[in-house]
């Protein structure tokens, strides 16, 4: 499924944006770069869900969002994890983890009767 | 940091945090949020595009490609900026709220006074409130525990003297069978009794109901097991009876195998061919036999021996008032039939309900209407409590308003504050409803139907717990709504205004409608303890001290015939008499203090009856062992008592009271003449003497007319009974002969169960109990009413006093001395509480009638009660207030001018 699209899987956009902002306060685009850049351009994101879904993870309280001015004095909203939000990560990535595994196990596993 | 040039740094590296923060704009439009926020990521998208050599337009082009179709991201991302902007508010606000809770908190526990004063009036008007309604609900409101119970009703006769609820003749019940076409269904029943059951553990006492089967038919209950009585089982007279749900419980372990068992009760052994659920409490709870009424006793020719209960379900569609109409006419008809026994008879159709509640209505509608007053009184102590306090806190909130708290923030701080109380209050009230009801069950007078249903009722706690807080937000909110119209230099600079001024005139106002609503309270409870002290007091007219009773009925297997009642009493007050600690014995068929009667119709010899039915009005009769007058100390005040002379052989005598004799023979002269019981028209007894009135049924009772005959020339054999009355011997206490009288009572046949050892005064003290109820009730509420009012006084006093420190002082100054000081404000409290009182003493001389019925040897218009609780509450007033203005003397004229 990664080969022919380079889509991301269902449901994990939300995870990446909270790692993205792990590190401290971006904007929208910084959020886009820095998934492109942590997977080697390898994923790409859907830039029209990137916005919808920013906001909607800050209306569940895991970012807050601010306006500022960025490093070339353009107007931005940055965006910042919440406690909240830092927890939901590694809720997230645990599950995540535990999915891959049981999707592993399934797939090496012989003929089952 | 990472722009659009450089890649961003790999892993969980520094962010790309503004080097400036931009305020917010609140309520900006989210499409253009959305439209900014956008346009700031095609800009740099594009940019990074250029810097990797593409032309501008070009760039701007991928951008724009890569991002998607504009309008619907713009859309999409707009539409969750709105949800975000809600679910942000709506966080801002629990987070507010939580601060406002916790500031409330903090507050009202740095005020313990006002604090502990308003979860206490809450708390007691709640639980004051809650508990009564409970009991009223299950005694008057609770529906009856049968499928459409507004269809069942009672049928009485009325009778030419006036009687609404006469029992009725067999002969009524068979016509009323027959020819009524409004009810479904209709049966006659004796009154519940009890019964002696043999079994494994002797002779008992056994709750029973001899009934028609169409009685349990109209009840409509239906089996738990077996059949419910049958026509046949009446018709045919067969040995059967269906038993309680309880007894079948606890006597037969729950066995199924119980139906086809015979029980024994008197003389007969019954077939048990059902078993009845617990929803049958009819007609009284502790009934667990049900035993058919033969039809042999419904005798359509007897119509002067009224016997029998009557109980009907209308038919479908059929009004109360159609059927009344239908009895009217039907009443009419038989009159016609039967017109020397039934002239002037009619029948009186009442829903069971009303029937069941009877007096207990009043009792509980005045408990209602008192405990209503002192909830009225509670809310009106915390608004009075809360307006004092906001005043109190007008500089505080103005100070507030001027750091820039918006309004709303302060209408919801006051708010919270008033919801902590509120919730505190009902919360307190609800553990309060729950200890006095308990306490109210285990006080209540004896034998009120559904009493022993009552529960807190929690439809009742959560009205008057929404009434209170409702009533404590109202004026919690009063700061605020004031706080909008002052103007805030003019707060900040004086401690004083025109609105203040205000505030204390609600407040007086207040208070004196409290002061007015305790005072009819007050009032009520001091006609009801003066009606209390005048049962208490009344002359019986006979020594009721010392005194104990216990009512025997022989087995009428053993004793069948009148000499062998005769034979069997003689015996038994011989060796009670002759047991420790007794100093008389003797025997009635109506015991003293109770409402037990037996009447008859009589003629006099010579005379034709004035009535239009041609007899003389039915009267009580009383059956009486020779000595009864002398062991009870009543008086013949003409003619002689009765003798051991009057045998059966002897010639047949008879004892008026002083009522009955007046009320025949009003020129007197009574003794000499003749007198026989209609029924049998013969013999003819002789009166020979006439005996000082008593009060037999109860204190408040007026004596009823009264015919007294020695039970030993008794001429009917059903009259079996006898109820004992033992005198102890000076310094005996009356109720420990229960023990030698039961061994008496044993020794001669052990077959007879113990029934109830009374003393008398116990007998008339509990036919005065729902009097005692009402009094102790209603005087607690008015305790309770006045003390909320005085501590509302004196708040207002205090505060008043405060107020006006500097006019106090400077009166002080101008030479006014301490004690005119002193008295101005002792004399406007009084003045306060004075003007309440009056306008209570209105209200309770207008609503003094609801004590219809419970007012003894006093007028509802009491001057001596009223005016004595008009002087109480000045009195109070004065404690009250006296206190407050002694500091207000003590002012310092000097140092009052000082402070401000």
């Amino acid at each position: 499924m990664f080969e022919d699209d380079r889509g991301l899987l269902q449901g994990t956009l939300p995870m990446l944006i909270l790692r993205a902002l792990s590190g401290g306060a971006r904007h929208g685009y910084g959020v886009a770069r820095w998934i492109e850049a942590a997977t080697d351009d390898a994923l790409r994101v859907e830039e029209g869900s990137l916005y919808p879904a920013l906001h909607r993870i800050a209306a569940k309280g895991w970012i807050e969002s601010e306006w500022g001015l960025s490093e070339n004095n353009r107007r931005a909203k940055f965006y910042s994890l919440t406690k909240k939000g830092r927890k939901e990560l590694a809720r997230q990535r645990a599950s995540w983890a535990r999915l891959v595994d049981i999707v592993d196990q399934a797939l090496d596993a012989g003929e089952v009767a | 940091m990472s722009g659009p040039g450089d890649p961003p740094p790999r892993g969980p590296g520094a962010g790309d945090a503004p080097h400036r923060r931009l305020p917010d704009i609140p309520g900006r439009d989210p499409d253009r949020e959305a439209d900014d926020e956008l346009r700031f990521h095609l800009d740099m998208r594009a940019k990074e595009y250029m810097a990797r050599g593409m032309p501008e337009h070009e760039a701007r082009a991928a951008a724009e490609a890569r991002l998607g179709d504009p309008e619907s991201v713009r859309s999409d991302t707009a539409r969750e900026v709105r949800r975000e902007r809600r679910a942000g508010s709506r966080r801002a606000w629990v987070a507010a709220l939580g601060q406002d809770l916790r500031h409330a908190l903090r507050t009202l526990l740095r005020t313990p006074s006002f604090t502990g004063v308003a979860v206490t009036t809450l708390a007691v008007g709640v639980g004051a409130t809650t508990a009564i309604f409970s009991l009223v609900w299950a005694v008057l409101l609770a529906p009856l525990p049968y499928p459409e119970p507004g269809e069942l009703v009672r049928v009485w006769e009325t009778s030419p003297q006036g009687s609404t609820r006469n029992v009725v003749s067999a002969g009524n019940v068979h016509d009323w069978q027959r020819m009524a076409r409004s009810f479904e269904v209709l049966g006659g029943y004796y009154g519940a009794g009890n019964q002696t059951l043999f079994g494994e553990q002797g002779a008992e006492l056994v709750g029973t109901a001899t009934v028609e089967p169409e009685v349990l038919e109209a009840l409509g209950v239906d089996p738990l097991l077996g059949r419910a009585l049958s026509r046949e089982d009446a018709a045919e007279e067969r040995a059967t009876v269906v038993i309680s749900e309880s007894w079948w419980r606890t006597r037969y372990g729950a066995d199924r195998g119980v139906l086809g068992r015979t029980v024994t009760i008197g003389p007969t052994s019954l077939e048990i061919v059902g078993v009845m659920p617990e929803s049958l409490e009819y007609p009284s709870r502790r009934v667990d036999f049900w035993v058919p009424l033969y039809d042999s006793n419904i005798s359509p020719d007897s119509r002067t021996s009224h016997n029998f209960f009557v109980l009907a379900r209308l038919a479908d569609g059929v009004s109360l008032e159609d059927a009344q109409r239908e009895m009217d006419d039907l009443s009419a008809r038989i009159a016609e039939t039967w017109p020397a026994e039934m002239t002037g008879w009619g029948a009186n159709v009442t829903p069971l309900h009303r029937d069941i509640v009877g007096d207990n209505a009043s009792l509980f509608r005045i408990l209602l209407g008192a405990v209503v007053l002192v909830m009225l009184i509670a809310c009106g102590n915390l608004a009075n409590l809360v307006v004092a306090r906001s005043m109190a806190r007008h500089r505080e909130l103005a100070v507030r308003g001027a750091l820039g708290a918006g309004r709303g923030r302060i209408l919801r701080h006051l708010l919270v504050e008033g919801g902590v109380i509120a919730v505190g209050g009902a919360v307190a009230g609800a553990v309060l409803a729950w200890f006095l009801l308990g306490g109210l069950l285990s006080s209540a007078p004896a034998g009120i139907p559904g009493l022993e249903d009552a529960r807190i009722d929690l439809r009742m706690l959560s009205f008057t717990a929404l009434v209170s807080m409702g009533s404590v937000l109202l004026f919690a909110l009063l700061p605020a709504l004031r706080f909008s119209r002052v103007d805030l230099n003019a707060a900040l600079r004086s401690s004083r205004g025109a609105s203040e001024r205000g505030h204390v005139r609600l407040r007086a106002a207040l208070l004196t409608a409290q002061v007015a609503l305790s005072v009819v309270l007050l009032i009520g409870s001091g006609l009801l303890i003066r009606s209390f002290r005048a049962v208490q007091s009344t002359d019986l007219g006979f020594d009721a001290t010392g005194l104990a009773m216990t009512t025997v009925f022989p087995p009428s297997d053993a004793y069948p015939t009148g000499p062998d009642h005769l034979r069997f009493f003689d015996e038994l007050v011989r060796r009670v008499e002759s047991a420790p600690g007794v100093e008389a014995v003797t025997t009635t068929s109506q015991p003293p203090g109770t409402d037990v009667s037996m009447t008859f119709s009589f003629a006099i010899e010579g005379r034709v009856a004035t009535n239009p039915s041609g007899r003389e009005d039915d009267e009580m009769l009383h059956a009486i062992g020779a000595d009864y007058f002398s062991v009870l100390g009543r008086n013949v005040v003409e003619g002689r008592d009765f003798a051991e002379t009057d045998t059966r052989d002897a010639t047949p005598v008879v004892i008026l009271n002083e009522t009955l004799a007046r009320k025949h023979f009003p020129d007197g002269g009574a003794v000499g003449h003749r007198m026989a019981f209609r029924v049998d028209e013969t013999p003819w007894r002789e009166i020979v003497g006439v005996v000082a009135d008593a009060r037999m049924a109860a204190a408040d009772e007026e004596p009823a007319p009264a015919i007294y005959i020695p039970f030993a020339q008794k001429q009917w054999d059903w009259l079996n009974w006898s109820t004992l009355v033992v005198r102890a011997r000076p310094g005996v206490e009356p109720a420990s002969l229960a023990p030698v009288v039961r061994t008496a009572l044993g020794d001669l046949n052990p077959d007879i169960p113990p029934r109830s050892f009374q003393t008398v005064d116990d007998a008339y003290r509990s036919s005065t109990a729902p009097r005692a109820f009402a009094m102790t009730l209603v005087t607690g509420f008015g305790a309770v009413a006045i003390l909320l009012s005085l501590v509302g006084l004196y708040g207002l006093i205090s505060y008043s006093i405060t107020r006006e420190r500097r006019d106090i002082g400077v009166r002080m100054a101008l030479g006014a001395d301490a004690r005119s000081v002193v008295w101005r404000v002792v004399l406007r409290a009084m003045g306060m509480a004075l003007g309440g009182a009056l306008v209570g003493v209105v209200f309770a001389a207008l609503a003094s009638p609801a004590l219809e019925g419970w007012l003894y040897g006093v007028s509802r218009v009491d001057l001596g009660t009223y005016g004595g609780i008009v002087m109480l509450v000045a009195a109070f007033a004065f404690a009250a207030s006296v206190g407050p203005a002694v500091r207000a003397g003590r002012i310092d004229p000097a140092g009052s001018l000082r402070s401000e």
